[in-house]
C-alpha cells in the first residue's frame, strides 16, 4: 500500500514548528525512528514522513506538551497505550470492524453491550478484520489469529512487532516477531500477509479520534 | 536502575574488573571492564575499555575510554579520547579532545573543543564546538548549531601535514537547525532558519527561512529561501 508522504520541510511549514523541536522530539522518542524515511530528491537527500501519522502525532504532542514534560509525554505516546474503549454499538456505527468479525470474536457480554472493547482487543479485531476482509485468511484461521494475538501480543509490552501469516502446502500459520526483523523461510513458504502492529494501532487510533 | 547497588569499584594499575552495577567507579591505570556496567559516577584516569554497554549518571574522563556496546551517560566531561561503538545518548557532554561514535549521538548540549566523528546523526539542542581537528558526521540536527575552527596552535600546520585528520574542518552530508553558524565547513546541504556561513566553507546547497549571512570567501553552490 503506497502511503502519502510529506517532506520534512513541508511538515515544518505546515505545522509551524522548528528543526530544533523536531529533533528534540525525535531524541525523546516521541516520533519513532521508522517514520523517518530517507529519499534522494533532485536537491539532495531529504527526509519524508508518513503524512497522516506524523500530522496526528505532532498535533498530539503540541496539545499535550503544555501540561506534561517531554519525558512524561513519551510514555503517553506509545501507540498501544490509551484508555479508549468502545462498545459494540459504537464500533459498528463507526464502521471500524466488520460485523462478521465482531460477532465471531466477541463475548456474549460484549455483544449485548454490557462490556466494552479495550484498545488492545480493538487492535486484535482490527488486524484480524483487515486480513479477513482482504480475503487473505478464512474465518477459521481468524480464530487462530485472535488466539495468537491474545496469548502473545501482551508479552511485547508495547515494543514494535509485526504479524506474519504464512502458508506452506496448504497449512497456515501465524507468527509474531519483534520489528524490525529479518526472517527467512524455506522456498515452500509463502508469506501471505505481513502487518506492522504499531502502524495498525496508529491507524486505528486515528479512526477512533 | 532496578538492580540493587552493590557498592564501589576502585582500581589502580593494570587489571580487569567484572561488569555490573556500582555506585562509584574510580579507575586509574590501564583497565578493562568485562561486560555491561552501570554506575552513578564513573571516574576514569588512564586507558579504560568497557566491553559492553556503559550506563552512567556522570562520567569524568581524563585519558582514553573505549566502549564497545553503546553508552548512556547523563553528564560527561571528556578530557582525552572517548570512542563508542553503537549509539551514545546523554544530556550534556563537555568535550576537550576527541569524540567518536559509531552510530547516532543524541545529547541536549554538546560543547567544548576538539574533534569528533559520528557515524550517524548527531542530534543535540545546542552544539557549540571549536574544532582543533576534524569534525565529521553524516548528519547534524538541532536547535542551535555553532561549529567553527578553534585557535591554531604553533604545531598545527606540522600535525596537519603528517596527519590530514588534524585539519580543522567540519565535514557533513546535511546540517539542519534553527540557528546555524559554521566556518571551515564542507557540507552538501545546510537547512535552517538563520544561517551564517563563515570563512572557508564549501556548501553545495543552503536553504534558509529568515536570513542567510555569508562570508565573502565562502563558496555556496545554490541558495534557496523557503517561505515562512
Amino acid at each position: 500500500m503506497e502511503r502519502e508522504l510529506i517532506s520534512k520541510k513541508d511538515l515544518l511549514e505546515l505545522m509551524g514548528i522548528s528543526y530544533g523541536q523536531l529533533y528534540r522530539w525525535k531524541r525523546k522518542q516521541l516520533i519513532p525512528e521508522e517514520w523517518f524515511i530517507r529519499k534522494s530528491t533532485f536537491t539532495g537527500q531529504e527526509t519524508f514522513f508518513p503524512k497522516d501519522m506524523i500530522l496526528a502525532r505532532i498535533d498530539r504532542i503540541m496539545n499535550m506538551k503544555e501540561d506534561l514534560s517531554l519525558d512524561e509525554l513519551a510514555g503517553k505516546l506509545s501507540p498501544y497505550q490509551t484508555d479508549l474503549s468502545l462498545s459494540k454499538h459504537e464500533l459498528m456505527e463507526r464502521n471500524i470492524v466488520s460485523e462478521v468479525s465482531i460477532n465471531r470474536h466477541s463475548t456474549p457480554a460484549q455483544l449485548n453491550g454490557q462490556e466494552t472493547y479495550a484498545f488492545e482487543l480493538l487492535l486484535y479485531l482490527f488486524a484480524t478484520d483487515q486480513l479477513l476482509s482482504g480475503g487473505e485468511i478464512s474465518l477459521i484461521e481468524s480464530d487462530l489469529l485472535m488466539e495468537t494475538l491474545r496469548n502473545h501480543f501482551p508479552s511485547y509490552e508495547g515494543k514494535p512487532c509485526e504479524l506474519l501469516f504464512m502458508r506452506k502446502m496448504g497449512v497456515s500459520m501465524f507468527a509474531l516477531a519483534a520489528a524490525p526483523s529479518a526472517l527467512h523461510f524455506d522456498a515452500g513458504v509463502k508469506i501471505v500477509a505481513r502487518l506492522q502492529l504499531a502502524e495498525l494501532a496508529e491507524q486505528l487510533r486515528s479512526k477512533l479520534n | 536502575m532496578t538492580n540493587e547497588m552493590i557498592g564501589d569499584l576502585k582500581m589502580d594499575g593494570i587489571g580487569t574488573a567484572a561488569g555490573g552495577v556500582y555506585k562509584k567507579i574510580a579507575i586509574n591505570g590501564v583497565c578493562k571492564v568485562a561486560g555491561e556496567v552501570e554506575a552513578q559516577l564513573f571516574n576514569a584516569d588512564g586507558r579504560v575499555r568497557v566491553d559492553g554497554r556503559l550506563t552512567a549518571a556522570e562520567l569524568d574522563l581524563d585519558g582514553t575510554l573505549d566502549i564497545t556496546g553503546g553508552a548512556s551517560i547523563g553528564e560527561a566531561a571528556i578530557d582525552g579520547v572517548i570512542a563508542v561503538k553503537g549509539t551514545y545518548a546523554g544530556r550534556r557532554l563537555r568535550l576537550n579532545g576527541m569524540l567518536t561514535v559509531g552510530e547516532d549521538c543524541e545529547l541536549d548540549v554538546l560543547e567544548g573543543e576538539g574533534a569528533f566523528k559520528i557515524g550517524g546523526l548527531l542530534n543535540a539542542d545546542t552544539i557549540d564546538l571549536k574544532l582543533q581537528g576534524r569534525g565529521a558526521a553524516k548528519e547534524i540536527g538541532g536547535e542551535a548549531i555553532r561549529i567553527g575552527k578553534g585557535r591554531t596552535g604553533a604545531w598545527q600546520s606540522l600535525w596537519q601535514h603528517i596527519m590530514p585528520s588534524f585539519a580543522q574542518e567540519l565535514v557533513a552530508d546535511t546540517i539542519e537547525g534553527d540557528v546555524i553558524e559554521l566556518d571551515h565547513a564542507t557540507v552538501k546541504i545546510v537547512r535552517g532558519d538563520r544561517v551564517t556561513i563563515g570563512e572557508g566553507c564549501v556548501i553545495d546547497r543552503v536553504e534558509y527561512r529568515t536570513e542567510l549571512r555569508k562570508h565573502p570567501s565562502a563558496r555556496i553552490g545554490e541558495e534557496a529561501k523557503t517561505n515562512g
